[in-house]
């Protein structure tokens, strides 16, 4: 580029910095979907054209248009046709208001910040922004909301609106569009991060920070645990601390190909290793004496811990109130926790998790 | 904490109203500068002074659209720290194609005294960007305003990175057009 043309285009991006507040807002806030209609238009439109067909099909049969229409209904249905012949072409017009009705909600709904648990993965949700007027489920189960800071949420079931979140990538800090259903129809989310564990390298964080994406990095604040040293806790402590931590996939990983079926479908017990528990705890911690024969889960017999369930018992994840971070240090303020973590190329180590008044 | 509520703990003078700022608006001011200058260190910065021209300014002023005006703040002040660290290292992040992408929508001026006020050439962008449907209008500004790269913005409105692309080339010629019409030189 000359530098004339870098001036003028230097001018120009001068000059659109001084555009309306309004303009600047609104494109910060709106959010479109039309993506999702692109996606499922084709499907829409040969859905529409098989019904058409089949309709014109139908009426054709019973209006003695097709001469062997006969030959292409059942036997059964032979026998029902005179009942339900009469009927059958008012039902579709009798459909259209309630789904003109419907398709007007895709106004915008107000902005919303909160989380939802499904399944152990906290999706924190930054807009809902309209709903799907289909009852139809548009897309994989991903499993029912088992915590949510809106409690008409508790219950719903969730479902993907995206490749990404089926491919896997749910954990990295790409944005997802989930759906929640409710009585009315689905409720539209984008998310902003999809947690499961506050494993993070140094890159990872520091992108994070940079981009703003503060809950996620609340994360690192573990509820229901509380230290100035990590060789003050206790073996309970650090098994609670190895199940907030846990990546269920990697523990999977070593243990079954199956990963839906091993940590979803109902099963007796999970036999651990101490030396699991160790392994992840190293990741974390420094300076920490854990000894298994100290927990409650712990069987002799075995030389293992035997837990009912993988997630620990009812947590909530914070959400930030102020980060700060010093050379290779993050400081991570939430509603009632100060975590100190140290960050390095291969993994963050935390230094104290303080509760504050 | 609401945004007017906010605006009243600077018009207050209370320090507070930094806080607060920066728990609200800290992240988003911090995305704009490390488009513009693609440096944590730097961003930082340019976010800090953004808080203290906020300071500065308030009161007299009392801001409409209080994340408007702070993350103008924040690009004018990456903008120009771009521009002094440039000298050093050229190259990188997004806005030198956003520049370059905006430098081909209007014609080079034939004299100083052709170009256009830049308050003016505001009034016509301003002008201009209302015409538009809001889609397209978003995502000029998300490229233009924001600096967001063409990837980030796919995936802010769930697009195929070859639509954003299109758009923006269609509201380029647009408003080069319309520069045109208006007899817009620079």
């Amino acid at each position: 580029m000359t530098m004339e043309g870098e001036k003028r285009g230097e001018r120009l991006f001068r000059a659109i910095g001084g555009v309306g507040g309004d303009l600047i807002d609104m494109a910060e806030k709106r959010m479109f979907r039309a993506g999702l209609w692109r996606r499922w238009l084709p499907v829409a439109a040969c859905l529409a054209l098989v019904a058409g067909m089949g309709l014109l099909t139908w009426r054709q049969i019973w209006s003695g248009q097709v001469p062997n229409g006969r030959d292409l209904a059942s036997p059964a249905e032979t026998a029902q046709e005179p009942a339900a012949a009469p009927e059958e072409p008012s039902a579709p017009a009798s459909e259209l208001p309630a789904q003109a009705e419907n398709g007007g909600s895709g106004a915008m709904a107000a902005q919303v910040r909160q989380r939802l648990t499904v399944k152990g993965v906290v999706y924190y949700v930054e807009a809902v922004y309209g709903q799907l007027p289909s009852k139809e489920r548009p897309g994989s189960w991903l499993g029912t909301v088992s915590k949510a800071d809106d409690p008409d949420l508790v219950g719903a079931d969730v479902y993907a609106a995206s490749d990404t979140l089926r491919s896997g990538s749910r954990f990295t800090d790409m944005p997802l569009l989930i759906l929640v259903e409710q009585p009315e129809g689905y409720r539209f989310c984008l998310t902003y991060y999809a947690w499961d564990g506050p494993l993070y390298t140094r890159q990872e964080a520091e992108n994070l920070y940079t981009q703003g994406k503060w809950d996620a990095l609340a994360a690192f604040a573990l509820a229901d645990t509380a230290f100035e040293d990590p060789d003050q806790l206790d073996s309970e402590a650090l098994l609670r601390l190895f199940l907030q931590t846990l990546k269920l996939e990697e523990l999977a990983g070593r243990r079954t190909g199956d990963l839906n079926r091993y940590l979803w479908e109902q099963v007796d017990e999970f036999v651990l290793a101490p030396s699991e528990v160790t392994r992840q705890l190293d990741r974390y911690l420094e300076g920490y004496t854990f000894d298994p024969s100290q927990c409650a889960a712990y069987d002799p017999a075995r030389d293992a811990l035997v837990l009912q369930t993988l997630e620990p018992e009812d947590w909530a994840r914070p959400m930030a109130r102020r980060i700060v971070l010093e050379g290779d240090t993050m400081i991570v303020e939430t509603e009632d926790r100060t975590c100190t973590v140290r960050l390095t190329d291969s993994g963050c180590y935390y230094e104290s998790i303080v509760e504050v008044e | 904490m609401e945004d007017s509520a906010i605006i009243d703990l600077y018009w207050a003078r209370e320090e507070r109203a930094l806080q607060e700022t920066e728990t609200k608006y800290g992240g988003l001011c911090r995305s704009i500068a490390f488009n513009i200058l693609q440096s944590r260190e730097d961003s930082e910065e340019c976010v800090n002074d953004t808080w203290f021209r906020a300071w500065n300014t308030m009161p007299p002023q009392r801001p409409g659209v209080l994340p408007a005006f702070l993350s103008r703040i924040t690009r004018n002040l990456s903008l120009d720290r771009w521009k002094r660290t440039r000298a050093d290292k050229r190259g990188g992040g997004q806005l030198p194609l956003a520049l370059e992408e905006l430098g081909d929508c209007v014609p080079a001026a034939g004299s100083v005294e052709e170009a256009l006020a830049l308050e003016e050439l505001t009034r016509v962008l301003d002008r201009f960007l209302r015409t538009l449907p809001e889609r397209e209008c978003c995502i000029f500004l998300r490229r233009y305003w924001y600096v967001d790269s063409t990837r980030d913005i796919a995936r802010r409105y769930e697009m195929a990175e070859g639509s954003v692309k299109s758009t923006l080339y269609r509201v380029r010629q647009k408003l080069r057009a319309q520069l045109e019409k208006e007899g817009v030189v620079l």
